[in-house]
């Protein structure tokens, strides 16, 4: 009768466990009792700020991309500026996701370059650094045919107005950040993405840097943390 | 007669001794797999999950003797360990909703079930079960990032380039074939990612059921699993640009797609099941002039 212990011992930790689980889960519905103002990208980014003027553009996805992208992000956003002092443009991309339970799927751009037949040259890891704070980024170096078109991005894991303290925000964006590499899901996060159109890549950078920093003045300090993360209100 | 007698009715109290194994796995991932269901079966690269499913049952049942016969022995101590580790990752995955540690957890949760319950020799029997359960877990997005645009580069080029030498007016750029006034991309479905694994799964399963006694002709099966599921992939996307080239956009996406899925399907596993009649053959002739 040994064994018959052993099995409600299997079984007890079998119903410790699922009980566990449900005691650490998140409360879903915490995003919502604090709703805070809702945020949308298409009011929140000015069509004009700084030195820098939205050009009316030609939709370049097509109907089929589209409608993935509304499947994947609750809401997405994408502009091009003009530089009122040079020539330069810049493509501005953001992707928001916004309901957990969504299954939201935040493709990384590298791919989304490569699958709209980009060549992907580079790939690293770089810093943008504005007077609110830095913001790490990726840099890719790409290109189709004569279009050589560098970008920066990056990612907004988590609910960043989440309450805690440093410790507790951490831990969550790192289960946020695991939760997305092993899941492609962001349960509240953001995609922000400039490329412009240049062969010289520091160059670009650099005009890309600028706008985001024209960008993060000209909004506000709740926006600026949407956006980035970077919370100094 | 007595001996036999005693099975029966140990057999019967063996049956209980169940109960709250399975009561305590039913509670844990019943909600696991209605989310599964949901959520990841319903993609292209997981749409294998219920048949795998299906499978594990099957094989449970098929080894049912390993669960209601007597132990020869049990491992209560590693069992309980690995039990506990399985169930740990359950609560992180289940609690932060990561599906890939909620079934994995399946695999350390079973094989230590098994442990305490039926020792080493319940663990070896059940095997096949858990090697089944690693197709279970849903592929984690960075893996299949990696995976699939390669794979797809490589399906695109080599179907551009067979069509080409067919004398077709084809070109690609990426993942995108250019073919008349068509342009198709190259979805990740058509990647063959999904296929491979699923291939795989029915391959040893197949190798399960026949059952061949040599190793050489069980290994030569397996490693031809991959290029096979590879090069029916290649088959299929030659099909839907054929498709769309002559019958137009609507017909290369409609009834066409979907049906090439199946195309693919029987085409790698015709070409198996050919192989081993083949290798069957081969390996005879060779074991008499030996």
């Amino acid at each position: 009768m040994l064994r018959y212990r052993t099995a409600f011992l299997i079984a007890a930790l079998m119903f410790a466990a699922s009980i566990g689980a449900d005691i650490a889960r998140p409360d879903a519905k915490a995003a919502n009792r604090n709703p805070g103002p809702l945020l949308s990208l298409e009011n929140m980014i000015p069509k004009q700020f700084g030195e820098w003027r939205e050009e009316p553009s030609v939709q370049v996805v097509s109907p089929a991309i589209r409608a993935t992208l509304d499947k994947l992000y609750s809401e997405t956003l994408t502009r091009t500026y003009a530089n009122s002092l040079g020539g330069c443009r810049i493509i501005k991309s953001h992707a928001y996701g916004h309901d957990q339970r969504a299954d939201l799927q935040a493709h990384k751009p590298e791919n989304c370059y490569l699958y709209n037949g980009f060549t992907l040259h580079k790939s690293e890891p770089g810093q943008i650094v504005t007077r609110f704070g830095n913001i790490s980024v990726q840099r890719l170096y790409t290109s189709r045919g004569s279009r050589v078109e560098p970008v920066s991005y990056w990612f907004k894991f988590g609910d960043a107005s989440v309450s805690g303290d440093e410790a507790t925000r951490k831990l969550k964006a790192r289960l946020a950040e695991l939760r997305y590499n092993l899941t492609g899901r962001i349960p509240d996060g953001l995609l922000f993405r400039v490329s412009s159109i240049d062969s010289d890549q520091t160059r670009a950078n650099d005009m890309q840097d600028r706008f985001i920093n024209d960008l993060l003045q000209a909004v506000s300090a709740m926006e600026r943390k949407h956006l980035t993360g970077i919370d100094n209100s | 007669m007595s001996a036999i007698v005693d099975t029966k009715s140990f057999r019967g109290t063996a049956r209980f001794e169940w109960l709250p194994i399975v009561a305590g796995l039913l509670i844990l991932y019943v909600p696991t797999f209605y989310d599964l269901a949901r959520m990841i079966w319903v993609r292209d690269s997981d749409a294998h999950g219920p048949i795998i499913l299906a499978v594990i049952f099957w094989l449970i049942w098929d080894k049912r003797s390993v669960l209601l016969d007597a132990p020869v022995s049990t491992a209560p101590g590693p069992g309980l360990a690995l039990l506990v580790f399985g169930l740990l990752l359950y609560v992180l995955g289940r609690s932060q909703g990561i599906m890939i540690f909620q079934v994995s957890a399946l695999i350390p949760i079973f094989a230590g079930v098994l442990l305490a319950m039926r020792g080493w020799p319940g663990l070896r029997g059940m095997w096949l079960v858990l090697l089944f359960l690693v197709y279970l877990v849903p592929l984690p997005q960075f893996f299949e990032d990696k995976l699939t645009l390669p794979l797809k580069q490589s399906v695109s080029v080599i179907a551009a380039q067979i069509l080409y030498a067919a004398g077709f007016p084809i070109a690609h750029e990426g993942v995108i074939l250019i073919i008349g006034q068509y342009q198709l991309l190259v979805a990740d479905a058509c990647s063959g990612l999904n296929s491979i694994f699923s291939l795989s799964a029915i391959g040893l399963l197949y190798l399960y059921l026949i059952r061949r006694k040599s190793w050489l002709h069980n290994g030569l099966i397996v490693a031809s699993l991959l290029p096979v599921a590879f090069l029916a992939n290649v088959v299929r996307v030659i099909i839907l640009v054929l498709v769309t080239y002559h019958f137009g956009d609507a017909a290369g996406q409609g009834f066409i797609h979907g049906f090439s899925g199946i195309v693919l399907f029987v085409t790698a596993l015709i070409s198996i099941l050919m192989l081993d009649a083949v290798l069957a053959r081969i390996l005879k002739l060779r074991v008499p002039a030996n």
